[in-house]
């Protein structure tokens, strides 16, 4: 593969990185927490979506309509059933109960869809190769994912610019004290930040199952936010988009040009190297606020 | 905690005891003597449970220190595992060093490689520091898998001979009971008494405020570099045991989940206390091991999922009493524990 189509693979992988980031990075912001159940999030509601596809047979726009709304329930219930009665617990708690909350969701995957690789019946996305500059060829679907992401994140960008919601949960995410002084009720803020979550693990499920499939490997993509999120600097979300692309670009040259040195595979821990030199160099990411402690 | 009735102590080193009446030697003792005798009776597949429950116990004394008393959660115990397995497995297979002298080297090393990942502990604090643990679950592993020369990688894997001290070859798995339940009892003892001794405290103090433990003198760095070695030395232990118990590694035996499962047993049975891990381990296994026997019954009932049920039902059991652990009692098992000693010391009376 060329470099520049090495990049541009790069570069589509990336936008999703960055994409499934956002929504960590939006709890992280909200309360704080890491939160381990993203990738599991991201499997059980790509699996949510392909099963009210392929086994009740909606048309597919019905279908993710029907996924969000049980992602909307599902971030309603976790703030009132997990994190609601933790409020209060050492910080450690709640991370712990996302752990917690990440194997049952996983567990529970295994039970009803026994973790085997899924297609969607009818593909959403039209597949394609369009030619550019001569020999480099991108997949139509890449561009057309790279687009809806592009809407997407424009769309949740202005919903926390413009809405008193969005507001409301900046707020919050400067200050819990303040932000309730302020009429502020930081219960529902975590909700909405979990179903916000929810609601983009639906997008970027869809659209990674749309082009790869659904199987645990997904569970595993969502373990690449914690790189990405960091090396974004955990609070920005603009940042998590460039470090999703980053780390996208980075680990498609470490395949091609690393892998052969050491026996291969490499694409696959990549990020987390990444993800220690940047704790190492720079904690706070590249858009973070230097407000980490220094020892 | 409330002594037993009749103890009053003068001085801080007889608070400190951990054994305050005589009754509680005789307790040790007794209890000793059935960790002795029972192996005799047991039936081959309890005896390998409860090796494996010595091993996890060891592994879990370790992240406890880490993650109980110096406050940082680490999702990479089972690699560190994996890195003391497979360093004793190369250590005694390939290079011919006694056993006995390759578990102390191997727990030193894979101490060293836990050190190399609390590195950023220098430029840090607070939970960033988990990430670097979860960075060196999935290297770590990676490394296992394609260090083929060394490790066998995934498809031969690394078969370790059999343990032999002083001309006995440990050759059963009530030979190996011993020498593992030699090493629990040892390293109980050590966890203990790091935590009551000045590191521990040194840990407690980074864990509730770093800012004063900083200001009462206490190389925080240097105590964070500490907690690593110390978590990464006992997984070293604890690999060592393993590689010999079961006696022929592969990088499946390490992997992420069970890191969390350590994580699990800690949270479960009790953050931060000795007894906790033990507690912790015990609940968990046990319950692992009713799943395991109760879920082809389940799978049973429900015939359309059968091979989700058998794969999956073990760790949907498994989050779900991590959670309800976390928001019903979130000081684990142990606590429980305490209560009921406090409520029969103070029997006749509800207050102290």
């Amino acid at each position: 593969m060329s470099f520049v189509q090495l990049t541009i693979s790069g570069i589509i992988t990336g936008f999703i990185y960055g994409f499934v980031a956002l929504g960590f990075i939006l709890i992280f912001k909200a309360s704080k927490i890491l939160n381990f159940a993203q990738g599991a999030m991201l499997l059980f509601l790509a699996y949510v979506s392909w099963s009210f596809m392929a086994q009740l047979h909606m048309p597919w726009y019905w279908s993710i309509i029907a996924t969000l709304i049980v992602a909307v329930i599902f971030g309603f219930s976790v703030e009132r059933v997990v994190l609601r009665p933790l409020l209060g617990e050492p910080l450690l708690a709640m991370m712990a109960a996302t752990i917690g909350l990440g194997v049952l969701i996983e567990g529970i995957v295994t039970i009803l869809w026994a973790g085997s690789l899924k297609t969607y019946p009818v593909s959403i996305i039209p597949s394609g190769s369009v030619e550019i500059m001569g020999d480099i060829k991108i997949g139509l679907e890449s561009i057309i994912t790279l687009i809806l992401i592009i809407l997407l994140v424009a769309v949740l960008f202005s919903f926390f610019k413009y809405t008193r919601i969005g507001l409301a949960m900046r707020a919050v995410a400067e200050d819990h004290e303040t932000a309730q002084s302020k009429g502020i009720k930081i219960n529902s803020i975590f909700a909405a930040a979990w179903i916000i979550s929810g609601i983009v693990s639906v997008f970027a499920g869809v659209l990674l199952g749309s082009s790869n499939g659904i199987s645990y490997s997904l569970s595993g993509m969502g373990m690449k936010v914690f790189p990405v999120a960091l090396l974004g600097g955990l609070e920005s979300l603009p940042g998590a988009i460039i470090a999703g692309i980053l780390v996208g670009v980075l680990e498609n040259y470490a395949d091609v040009w690393i892998s052969p040195l050491v026996g291969g595979g490499v694409k696959e821990i990549f990020p987390y190297i990444i993800l220690i030199v940047v704790l190492i160099v720079r904690p706070y990411g590249l858009f973070g606020l230097k407000k980490i402690e220094r020892v | 905690m409330i002594k037993p009735s009749g103890i009053l102590c003068t001085t801080y080193k007889q608070d400190m005891r951990i054994f305050f009446a005589p009754v509680h030697w005789y307790a040790l003792l007794f209890f000793i003597a059935i960790l002795f005798f029972v192996p005799f009776y047991l039936s081959p597949a309890v005896l390998s449970l409860v090796c494996y429950m010595g091993i996890i116990i060891i592994a879990c004394h370790g992240l406890n220190l880490l993650t109980g008393l110096c406050g940082q959660i680490s999702v990479g115990q089972a690699a560190f595992v994996g890195v003391g397995a497979y360093t004793y497995g190369i250590l005694v297979g390939k290079l011919g060093m006694p056993g006995l002298i390759a578990i102390p080297v191997s727990a030193l090393f894979t101490g060293m490689v836990g050190v190399i990942f609390g590195l950023p502990a220098a430029r840090i604090k607070g939970f960033y520091l988990l990430m670097s643990t979860m960075a060196a679950q999935f290297i770590l592993v990676w490394v296992f898998v394609h260090a083929r020369g060394l490790t066998g990688g995934i498809v031969y894997g690394l078969s370790v001979p059999e343990f032999s001290i002083f001309g006995i070859l440990l050759d059963s798995d009530i030979k190996k009971y011993f020498l593992i339940m030699l090493f629990v009892g040892l390293m109980t003892f050590i966890a203990k008494n790091v935590q009551r001794a000045r590191m521990g405290r040194a840990f407690v103090a980074i864990r509730d405020n770093d800012l004063a433990a900083e200001v009462m003198g206490i190389n925080i760095v240097l105590y964070k570099f500490l907690a690593f070695f110390v978590c990464s030395f006992f997984a070293g232990i604890a690999g060592s045991l393993w590689a010999i118990f079961v006696g022929h590694l592969h990088p499946d035996q390490f992997t992420f989940m069970d890191s969390i499962w350590y994580v699990g047993i800690l949270v479960v049975g009790g953050l931060g206390t000795t007894m906790g891990v033990i507690f912790g381990t015990f609940f968990i296994k046990i319950m692992d091991e009713l799943v395991t026997i109760y879920s082809p019954a389940i799978a049973g009932l429900l015939p359309s999922m059968e091979a989700g049920v058998f794969a999956g039902l073990g760790i949907v059991v498994f989050g779900l009493v991590v959670l309800l652990a976390l928001i019903f009692e979130p000081r684990g098992i142990n606590h429980r524990w305490e209560l009921l000693k406090n409520s029969f010391r103070l029997h006749p009376y509800s207050y102290h």
